[in-house]
């Protein structure tokens, strides 16, 4: 996050409004180990730091510690949940909000993360996620059934073209839901989804891929039969890396792949139990439950017609 | 006139040497798989050929049905191998020309070209006749979209009728306030999601009303959204309506003349395509279906008529029913 001259002067005026100089100390100290405020700005022990310069210096320090995302979220929490049994009112605080969302980050208050407003852009990572730190990603794996068949029947440009209509119906379903594409190669793909209601979005998106797909199949497709897909959920760990190599090392892609593989018949979407248990009622409904043990059960759906 | 040749041969070239030879035609020529991408990119009036003899036959029969469907372009058949048994059943689907095997062989000539193109012709003078009748039918094509539509004007359009399901019920179970938010959030999402085709939501009630499409006589794009409408009546309840139980609608459509005027400037409308959607709607439709008349049957986009059945007649008119996703 860019700490702007506008962003730098209005949490300036929040810290100046709405903290004495010690509750100030305490906020940096939550962000810097052994922060000393007096040292920093240079002034001696005896002599109390003007709140100005407290603030100054302060919002300098975190800014060059790379903390500035956190400094605001610290905000945030003091300004809803008070601090030490005291309540604060923030000054200013939707004004940095804003400043913030103009830069195309929005806060998600169930992670407490600053994360992409997917209106401005859409990377990788949401903008969010740190290298090496764990998160609990809900991924969703589809794969095109007979892909090596398909390849060797058909001559490339009609491979091209079905896989290109495949991949544009998973983009639209997924870019209305916060997901993104971590692996596509010509069998199919994974995509995560982070954040607020991971688990129904990403279902709601492989039942949406569905559909599309039949009505592609139906009135676009240049195959001789219809292009069948396997698609899975599952949710778990996963201690993020922007290389894609690393995917297939964690436990719940591995998951999320067998549960494609051994319990997902073409055309349909199986989700795991991890994931079944988020989900709202009214779409659990739509799902089959499939026993996959005594005590685990996953749920699939597919698309039927009356007759 | 512009020629395009659809044919793996590598001989079909010598097919077309003496139309190419001639300055009233430009042939082009491009392999069987680009079909599909470059046809409907050509001139409209195009002749488009295709050599079906490399496809399979499920292959042909939807690379002609996409052929017979293609507005504005026509379309005859290269059979080198003379291998298509019921060459009739071609010109039935539309089809204006076709070339066997001893006729791939010898070429084809300038002088037959020019009769194919009177042959063109007057099937145009029949398809001129057709639009005639279809003015008896008094349709007043309002264009594609509504740059073209005046206020108090007649126009043809495409109306569709949507309801919510036992609505009286509802309100009762939710109290009016909410189920106020509820059919607000109904009317919002219809709006958002109809109004990329043209939708404009025109007479509503709390629980549904009427939409508009500008209808321009060639494609029909309300029945793709009124299919999906259908299709994801589930997820649209769960990502739309947040509440706990499906709220059920039907839908009609139909093609039809009304005088426009502005949504709330409506109620002076007398149309008699107006009273006749709200009577499907209202006594022959049933509870979470989709029905279109069936002068709308031919619209219907190509792989899904098979999704359509025949429910009935209601006030002189066929009616079709979406089958339902279960």
């Amino acid at each position: 996050m860019q700490v702007r001259k506008s962003l730098f002067n209005l949490t300036f005026k929040a810290l100046v409004e709405s903290f004495k100089v010690e509750s100030m100390e305490k906020v940096a100290s939550m962000l810097l180990r052994d922060y000393d405020l007096h040292k920093r700005t240079g002034y001696p022990g005896s002599i109390s730091v003007p709140k100005r310069d407290a603030a100054r210096q302060i919002i300098k320090d975190i800014e060059k510690a790379g903390r500035f995302p956190d400094l605001v979220i610290k905000l945030i929490d003091i300004h809803t949940n008070g601090y030490m049994g005291r309540n604060y009112t923030i000054h200013y605080l939707k004004n940095i909000l804003n400043d913030i969302k103009e830069q195309g980050l929005i806060f998600d208050p169930e992670y407490k993360i600053f994360m992409e407003d997917p209106a401005a852009r859409r990377t990788r990572n949401w903008g969010a996620l740190r290298q090496g730190e764990e998160y609990i990603i809900t991924f969703l794996r589809l794969d095109i059934v007979g892909n090596s068949q398909l390849v060797r029947k058909y001559p490339p440009d009609i491979i091209d073209r079905t896989y290109s209509g495949l991949r544009k119906i998973v983009q639209d379903a997924i870019d209305r839901r916060n997901g993104r594409i971590w692996n596509w190669e010509g069998d199919g793909g994974l995509v995560a989804f982070c954040f607020s209601k991971k688990n129904m979005q990403a279902t709601l998106s492989a039942v949406n891929i569905l559909h599309e797909l039949f009505i592609f199949n139906q009135t676009g497709c240049e195959l001789e039969k219809p292009l069948r897909l396997r698609i899975a959920i599952h949710s778990g760990p996963y201690e993020y890396s922007p290389n894609e190599e690393d995917l297939n090392k964690s436990e719940t892609v591995k998951k999320a792949v067998l549960i494609e593989n051994k319990y997902t018949q073409p055309n349909t979407v199986t989700v795991s139990n991890m994931v079944s248990i988020a989900l709202d009622k009214l779409l659990l409904q739509q799902f089959k439950p499939i026993d996959v043990d005594i005590r685990t059960k996953y749920y699939n759906y597919s698309l039927e017609w009356e007759h | 006139m512009n020629i395009l040749v659809f044919s793996d041969n590598k001989k079909v070239k010598n097919c077309f040497s003496e139309i190419e030879a001639g300055s009233d035609y430009t042939v082009e020529y491009m392999p069987c798989s680009d079909l599909k991408k470059c046809a409907k990119k050509a001139a409209p009036g195009s002749l488009v050929y295709y050599d079906p003899s490399g496809s399979t036959q499920e292959e042909q029969v939807k690379i002609i049905r996409y052929l017979s469907r293609l507005n504005g372009y026509y379309y005859g058949i290269l059979d080198p191998r003379s291998s298509i048994e019921d060459i009739a059943s071609l010109f039935h689907n539309g089809a204006s020309d076709y070339v066997g095997m001893a006729l791939f062989k010898k070429g084809l000539s300038l002088k037959r070209q020019k009769k194919l193109s009177e042959f063109i012709r007057a099937g145009e003078t029949a398809v001129a006749e057709e639009t005639a009748s279809a003015a008896a039918y008094n349709y007043r094509l309002s264009g594609p979209g509504w740059d073209n539509v005046k206020d108090g004007k007649e126009y043809t359009f495409c109306i569709m009728f949507i309801e919510i399901d036992d609505y009286s019920s509802i309100r009762k179970k939710f109290g009016v306030e909410n189920f106020k938010t509820l059919t607000d959030r109904f009317h919002d999402h219809l709006e958002w999601d109809l109004s990329p085709c043209g939708g404009r939501v025109w007479m509503w009630s709390d629980y549904g009303g009427l939409v508009l499409f500008p209808f321009d006589g060639r494609e029909c794009s309300p029945i793709m959204k009124c299919f999906r409408l259908m299709l994801n009546r589930k997820l649209i309840n769960i990502e739309y309506f947040d509440i706990d139980f499906f709220l059920s609608y039907r839908i009609a459509l139909l093609l039809g003349n009304t005088v426009y005027r502005s949504r709330g400037q409506t109620g002076t409308i007398v149309s008699d395509s107006v009273n006749t959607i709200f009577h499907i709607g209202h006594k022959f439709a049933e509870k979470g279906n989709f029905y279109l008349t069936s002068e709308l049957a031919e619209y219907i986009p190509a792989g899904l008529e098979n999704y359509f059945v025949h429910e009935g007649e209601f006030e002189g008119r066929d009616i079709m029913r979406m089958r339902l996703p279960l």
